[in-house]
C-alpha cells in the first residue's frame, strides 16, 4: 500500500476520528450520569473532574448539534448500571353516583404493541418522583418544576381516559411503583406488589 | 513507519466486495418501514391531533435547534393544508422514503430526508424514544455517508452505477463504533452490583411489561440463583470483551453467534423485537461480511 495519505484519505481519517470521538464522549458522559444516578440518587454530590469535562464536551455546540441530529447522543448502557423498576397507572372510573365502574391498568386505549411500548418508556420519567419523596423540603426549583410537569402529563392522560366515558363520570389516576421482590425475598414467599406513589384527582 | 503502514492497511486496504452496505441499506430500510407501520394505528394518539399528551408538551426538553414533528406539521399546514392532511403527508412520506431505501433509489437523499423526519419525531417526543430510535438515526447517518446503490438497486438497474470509492474506511468506522458501544454497554452494567449477583437479570425478566407475548414462566429461576448470576456475568463479559474477541479471527464467529443469541433472547423474553432486530443487523453488517483475509494479520 502507498504510505502517503491522499487529501481524501486525510478527510476520511478526520471524519472517522470526529465520529468516534463523539461516540466516546457520549458513552463516557452517560456512563458518569448512570453511575451518579445510581449511587448518589437523591443525595448532593460533587461530580468528578472528568465527569465535568465530558459534560462540557457533550454539550459543546458542534458536538451537541451533530449528535442530536444523528442519534449519536445516546449512551449504550441499556439496563445499566441497574435495571430500573417501573410504574403502573391505574385509572379508576366512577359514575355520577360515585360508584366505581372500572379500574384500567395502564390502559390508555392504545391499540398496538409498539404504541404501548413507547408509553412504557415514558413511564420511567415518573421514577424520579420516588427520589423526591422524603426530599421535598430540600427540593430545588428544578425539582418543583419537574414535579409540576409530571402532574401536567398525568392530567393529560386522565383527560384522555375520561373521553371514553360520559361527561358526568370522574376519573381518578393512581400512580404505583411496581415492586418485584429480590431473589431472596421471592424465595421467602413475597410476591410482586404495587406501592402507591401518588393519587391524582383532577377537577375539570 | 510499520505502524503507519498497518494503520493505512487497516483503514484503506480496498475490499473486493462491499455487500455489507447493500445488506445494511435493505435491512435497515425494511426495519424502519416495519417499525413505522407497527405504530401506525396509534400514531394519532401518540403524535397527532388526538394525542394523549399534546406534542408541544412532550417537546419541552427538546433543544431549540431541533425542528420537531410539531413544527414540521405546522409548516406543512401553513401552506394551506389542514393539520390532519399535513400529518398524513408526513406519514406517507416517511413510508415512501423508507421504501426508496429498500429498493435503492436515491438512497442517500432518501436517508437524509428520512433522518430529518425521524429526528423530528423522536426528538420532538423524546419521552417516547428508546434505544431503537437512536440506532435508527445512526443507521440513517451511515446511509447518508456511504453510497449503497451500486448493487441490488433500482437506480443501478436503469443506469449502472460505477463506484471507485473505497468503502473500507467507513466499514472500519462502523466496526469500531459497534465495538465501543458494546464495551460501554458491558462496562455500565458492571458498575451496578446487581449485575454481579443475578438480581438485574431476575428483575429484567419480571418487569411489568416484558415477557407478555410468550409468558414464559421464569419464576423457577429463584431456586437456581447460580443460573441468574451466570447470565448476569455472561452478559457483562460478552459485551465488555466484544471489542477483543470480535476482532480475533478464531473467536469472531463464536462471539457473533453469542451476541446474536443474546439479542434473540432479548426479543424472546423482553419482547423488544425492533431493538433486537436493529442490533442483529448492525452485528451482521459489521462483522459477518468482513472477508477473512483482511483480518488475518490480527490473529
Amino acid at each position: 500500500m502507498n504510505s502517503t495519505l491522499s487529501r481524501i484519505q486525510k478527510f476520511q481519517i478526520g471524519l472517522i476520528l470526529f465520529v468516534l470521538s463523539v461516540v466516546f464522549i457520549s458513552s463516557v458522559k452517560l456512563t458518569f450520569d448512570g453511575y451518579y444516578g445510581f449511587y448518589y440518587e437523591g443525595k448532593k454530590y460533587e461530580p468528578s473532574f472528568f465527569a465535568k469535562v465530558f459534560d462540557r464536551l457533550y454539550d459543546a455546540p458542534p458536538v451537541k448539534f451533530f449528535s442530536t441530529y444523528t442519534g449519536f447522543d445516546t449512551g449504550y448502557g441499556f439496563f445499566a448500571p441497574n435495571v430500573a423498576s417501573n410504574v403502573v397507572y391505574v385509572f379508576e372510573v366512577y359514575d355520577e353516583t360515585g360508584h366505581l365502574v372500572v379500574r384500567r391498568f395502564n390502559d390508555l386505549g392504545l391499540k398496538t404493541k409498539e404504541g404501548n411500548l413507547r408509553f412504557e418508556t415514558f413511564n420511567l420519567l415518573f421514577l424520579d418522583k420516588l427520589t423526591e419523596i422524603g426530599h421535598t423540603s430540600e427540593a430545588g426549583e428544578m425539582e418543583i418544576l419537574n414535579d409540576k410537569y409530571l402532574d401536567l402529563l398525568v392530567k393529560q392522560m386522565t383527560r384522555h381516559v375520561k373521553k371514553f366515558y360520559p361527561d358526568e363520570y370522574k376519573v381518578v389516576t393512581l400512580l404505583y411503583l411496581h415492586d418485584f421482590p429480590s431473589i431472596k425475598r421471592y424465595k421467602e414467599g413475597e410476591r410482586e406488589r404495587l406501592i402507591l406513589i401518588k393519587k391524582y384527582a383532577f377537577q375539570e | 513507519m510499520r505502524f503507519k503502514n498497518k494503520f493505512l492497511q487497516f483503514f484503506f486496504e480496498p475490499r473486493q466486495d462491499n455487500d455489507w452496505i447493500i445488506f445494511f441499506r435493505i435491512s435497515i430500510g425494511t426495519m424502519v418501514l416495519l417499525h413505522f407501520l407497527s405504530v401506525w394505528r396509534d400514531f394519532d394518539m401518540l403524535y397527532g391531533r388526538e394525542a394523549i399528551i399534546p406534542v408541544d408538551i412532550l417537546s419541552v426538553y427538546t433543544p431549540d435547534f431541533v425542528i420537531t414533528f410539531d413544527e414540521l406539521i405546522r409548516f406543512i399546514a401553513s401552506l394551506g393544508l389542514s393539520q390532519q392532511t399535513s400529518i398524513e403527508i408526513y406519514k406517507y412520506l416517511y413510508l415512501f422514503l423508507s421504501f426508496l431505501l429498500v429498493i435503492g433509489l436515491f438512497p442517500r437523499i432518501a436517508a437524509f430526508l428520512l433522518l430529518f423526519l425521524q429526528i423530528g419525531l423522536s426528538k420532538g417526543a423524546p419521552l417516547y424514544a428508546y434505544g431503537v430510535d437512536y440506532f435508527t438515526s445512526m443507521s440513517l447517518f451511515y446511509l447518508i455517508l456511504v453510497p449503497s446503490d451500486f448493487k441490488y438497486s433500482v437506480h443501478g438497474f436503469f443506469k449502472p452505477v460505477i463506484t471507485n470509492f473505497n468503502l473500507r474506511p467507513f466499514h472500519r468506522l462502523f466496526q469500531l463504533h459497534l465495538s465501543i458501544a458494546y464495551f460501554f454497554s458491558g462496562f455500565d452494567k458492571v458498575l451496578g452490583f446487581n449485575w454481579w449477583n443475578g438480581e438485574s437479570i431476575w428483575k429484567a425478566f419480571h418487569l411489568p411489561f416484558v415477557n407478555q407475548d410468550f409468558q414464559i414462566n421464569l419464576s423457577w429461576l429463584a431456586e437456581f440463583p447460580a443460573i441468574l448470576i451466570f447470565l448476569g456475568w455472561a452478559t457483562v463479559l460478552l459485551e465488555m470483551l466484544y471489542p477483543l474477541f470480535i476482532w480475533i479471527r478464531k473467536t469472531r464467529k463464536l462471539w457473533l453467534f453469542l451476541i446474536i443469541g443474546m439479542h434473540l433472547g432479548i426479543a424472546l423474553i423482553l419482547n423488544l423485537y425492533f431493538f433486537a432486530a436493529v442490533m442483529i443487523i448492525w452485528n451482521l453488517t459489521a462483522f459477518y461480511f468482513d472477508p477473512k483475509h483482511h483480518i488475518s494479520y490480527m490473529k
